[in-house]
């Protein structure tokens, strides 16, 4: 579904992407894990479109999406829900959902989607006039999840969901994740919460100084030692 | 005596209780943890105690002298430092970032950089020194809130989730840096959702919940307290 | 080694303007050299504020301050103005404590419209005390030449006067920024609830400030009336010529910088005399056109000032001559 091939990706003087590969397929959950400053958001933003690179190329559903606007790459159905959630604190939470549903073709199902994502997330319907900034953390991030579904997207990538939530907040969110796949919606988890992650991931990459070092299914990732050392504070 | 002491506290915003009637104590050189849900009012308690809002009731004393009435600025001078959950960094570079409280100490611009040059080395921020704090991961920016807090030369410090977006083994890497803190006489309250590390440099745990104090003890026994399991922990081992 | 060669290219350059006045006899060329000396002080001293973040569109009251009581004090008084200068100090130090009321309580644009009502009450006062100011009609300062009086023959002594200022008063621009006073109002303006809580006193630096931008103004002020001779309400106080003037070029040189007030200054003041002269003939306030134009032009474009433009050459140029000093 999203291939990305050799990606070269500078921050002024300093390479923040080398020669980064990697693939998500449809219906999958993947995760990309590795330690802070690896690059990790650096790679959503390229996905995205608001970082530049140099080299290399990504190709969306095979349709190269090269130096395509930021939004327009969310009308061909990428979404991403940021890390620290960017919601628009003084606007209301149904507000800042129906903002998620910008593009021509999100906007015709815009009342649909609006049912499914309070179907998903009841506490948002009953939150749906409050203002975003008036929620606590765990609502934030599923306000910013219900946000990114509104776009109606083929892939929605998170960055650090579970940053700032409680043990149980976090724990519901990564099964929060699971549904949303299950509704055949193709997802690509930036995380830190390295145990979680593995838990619902499908396929994992491991990313390191800005290069892919290790790939393949979560389980095997999983048992490897260099991975149970560096990442799980084995 | 002790270096913190709280006394019926409490903060209402409109009809929401943030922080209802809370009594503890905190003892000099201690590392006391605060865990509690989302919204239970734990970020409220730290605005509390460095004053960036008042309290509607109770007391709050700093090695016997109150801090009632003091504004945020004259707190942090008697010794309260403190980080922001969102970091909050000046618009100036790293060092810039960290000479500004260490230039309440000292009116010598000269001797705060070095100053802060010290703290950015403890921190392993040196080599930023000169970038602007935007262009850095939350992880290091969250680093600079705590190199801006060690500036002022606290004698309590409050840390409000310092080790958010890091993964497990760099939580292990960095939880050494806060006990040397300790170590140098600092005393320690912090907030942070990631139990491995609480487990690992707590030595008490305050659980926080819909605005009041819950639960307190050592982090073996809080963990296994059932509200707190029901109300934060989630039934199954937090390892998985 | 080569961090002499700025120090003498700044000598030179200094050496210049001092021989400005033994080759230029025009006196409007003189006048255009002496507002715009005038102008960098004031902006500079405007400047001194917007460290904090605060703008003020109410400096020509404290200009006025500084202009009234000096000339009051000689006219009425027989007082040197060298002496008058203290008075200045203390009203514009007055001055600046009653601003320091709405300073404390209001931010941004609340605050702004504060001092340009400070500046309104004032002016309405010059206005009707007419036993003390002579009211609109102006007061005069009479023509009694010498150095005590600061009253001359020939403009050059005025020329240097206001070098002199433009240069005290950027110097003083620059050693704030570069205190502690300075990295706290940085701090301030960035976010004033972390500031706090690192120990930063946001009223007392911000009333600082305040106060040593408005008394660098009254002193201005004074100089400037005896360079002018007559004193209006209307010119003195003039919202446009000393409120929003040294905004202005602080905005477009750069503000919040110790060089963009002066880069500003030297870039607006020729042009709005030289547009004044030619297109306020032509229709009156079509010089603002332009100007509006310049302004939008700037924060449209380059919103950090002239000065950002030039950065990355003085970034070169410091590199070429070896100078790596961490200032600025």
């Amino acid at each position: 579904m999203l291939n990305l091939k050799g990606i070269d990706c500078f921050y002024g003087d300093f390479q923040v992407l080398r020669d980064l590969s990697l693939k998500v397929e449809a219906g999958q959950i993947v995760a990309l894990l590795g330690p802070n400053a690896a690059g990790k958001s650096s790679t959503l933003a390229a996905i995205s479109g608001a970082l530049p690179y140099t080299k290399g190329e990504i190709n969306f559903c095979e349709k190269p999406i090269k130096g395509i606007k930021p939004e327009k790459v969310v009308d061909l159905g990428i979404a991403l829900v940021p890390e620290g959630r960017k919601l628009f604190q003084t606007l209301t939470v149904r507000e800042n959902l129906e903002l998620g549903a910008y593009s021509r073709h999100a906007r015709e199902k815009r009342g649909k989607t609006l049912q499914q994502v309070y179907e998903l997330f009841p506490v948002l319907k009953d939150r749906s006039s409050q203002t975003a900034g008036s929620l606590s953390g765990g609502e934030q991030q599923m306000c910013a999840i219900g946000r990114g579904l509104m776009a109606q997207p083929r892939l929605l990538m998170i960055d650090e969901m579970s940053l700032g939530l409680s043990p149980i907040l976090a724990k519901q969110m990564f099964t929060m994740v699971q549904e949303i796949a299950a509704i055949g919606i193709t997802i690509f988890l930036v995380e830190q919460q390295v145990h979680h992650t593995m838990r619902v991931a499908d396929y994992t990459y491991i990313i390191e100084k800005g290069h892919i070092t290790m790939s393949g299914p979560t389980k095997e990732i999983a048992a490897n030692e260099h991975v149970k050392k560096t990442y799980l504070g084995m | 005596m002790a270096l913190l002491t709280v006394k019926n506290l409490t903060k209402k915003f409109g009809g929401l209780v943030a922080v209802h009637d809370m009594t503890f104590d905190i003892e000099p050189g201690e590392i006391v943890g605060l865990i509690g849900p989302n919204g239970a009012g734990k970020t409220t308690l730290f605005n509390l105690i460095s004053g960036i809002v008042h309290a509607d009731q109770g007391s709050l004393m700093l090695a016997g002298k109150s801090l009632i009435g003091m504004r945020p600025c004259h707190r942090s001078r008697a010794g309260i430092g403190r980080t922001f959950q969102v970091v909050r960094p000046f618009d100036m570079n790293v060092l810039e970032n960290v000479m500004v409280p260490a230039l309440t100490r000292t009116r010598d611009t000269s001797k705060a950089r070095k100053a802060a040059m010290e703290v950015l080395e403890m921190m392993g921020l040196a080599e930023f020194a000169t970038r602007s704090p935007g262009n850095l991961t939350l992880a290091q920016r969250k680093r600079i809130e705590v190199a801006r807090a060690l500036a002022t030369q606290p004698k309590l410090l409050l840390l409000d989730e310092v080790l958010a977006g890091l993964n497990p083994t760099e939580v292990a890497e960095n939880l050494p840096l806060i006990r040397q803190l300790r170590d140098t006489g600092v005393t320690i309250l912090f907030i942070e959702h990631l139990m491995d590390a609480m487990m690992a440099v707590a030595e008490r745990v305050l659980v926080m919940d819909q605005g009041a104090l819950i639960c307190c003890g050592t982090p073996r026994e809080v963990t296994s307290d059932e509200c707190v399991i029901k109300a934060y922990l989630g039934e199954e081992d937090p390892q998985c | 080694m080569k961090k002499y060669t700025l120090w003498i290219a700044g000598g030179l350059g200094a050496l210049l303007l001092l021989l400005v006045p033994l080759y230029f006899k025009s006196t409007f060329v003189l006048h255009i050299y002496t507002l715009t000396f005038f102008y960098i002080g004031l902006t500079a001293a405007w400047n001194i504020m917007a460290y904090g973040g605060n703008l003020s569109l109410g400096h020509a009251s404290f200009f006025a301050i500084g202009a009234y009581v000096g000339a009051l004090l000689y006219v009425k008084l027989g007082i040197s103005p060298w002496i008058g200068l203290t008075g200045a100090v203390a009203a514009s130090f007055v001055g600046g404590m009653i601003l320091s009321m709405p300073l404390i309580r209001l931010r941004g644009p609340f605050f702004t419209l504060a001092t340009i009502a400070f500046t309104e009450v004032l002016r309405l006062i010059a206005i009707d005390w007419r036993d003390l100011t002579h009211g609109s009609a102006g007061l005069n300062i009479p023509f009694d030449l010498g150095w005590l009086n600061l009253t001359f023959k020939s403009g050059a002594p005025f020329y240097y006067i206001a070098l002199a200022l433009a240069v005290g008063s950027v110097w003083l621009s620059r050693w704030v920024r570069y205190s502690a006073l300075g990295y706290h109002l940085r701090a301030a303006a960035s976010d004033d609830q972390a500031a706090e809580a690192l120990g930063v006193d946001f009223n007392l630096v911000q009333i600082t400030a305040l106060l040593i931008s408005a008394t660098l103004t009254a002193v201005l002020g004074l100089f400037y009336a005896f360079y002018s001779y007559v004193l209006e309400p209307a010119t003195l106080f003039s919202f446009e010529l000393f409120s929003l003037q040294p905004a202005l070029n602080a905005i477009i040189g750069g503000m919040g910088t110790v060089w963009g007030p002066v880069i500003g200054a030297v870039f607006m003041t020729p042009l709005g005399e030289f547009l004044r002269f030619y297109l306020g003939t032509i229709q009156q306030g079509l010089n603002y056109v332009v100007y509006g134009i310049i302004l939008i032009m700037t924060v449209r474009f380059f919103p950090g000032g002239i000065l950002s433009l030039l950065t990355p050459l003085g970034v070169r140029f410091k590199r070429w001559i070896g100078d790596t000093g961490d200032n600025q």
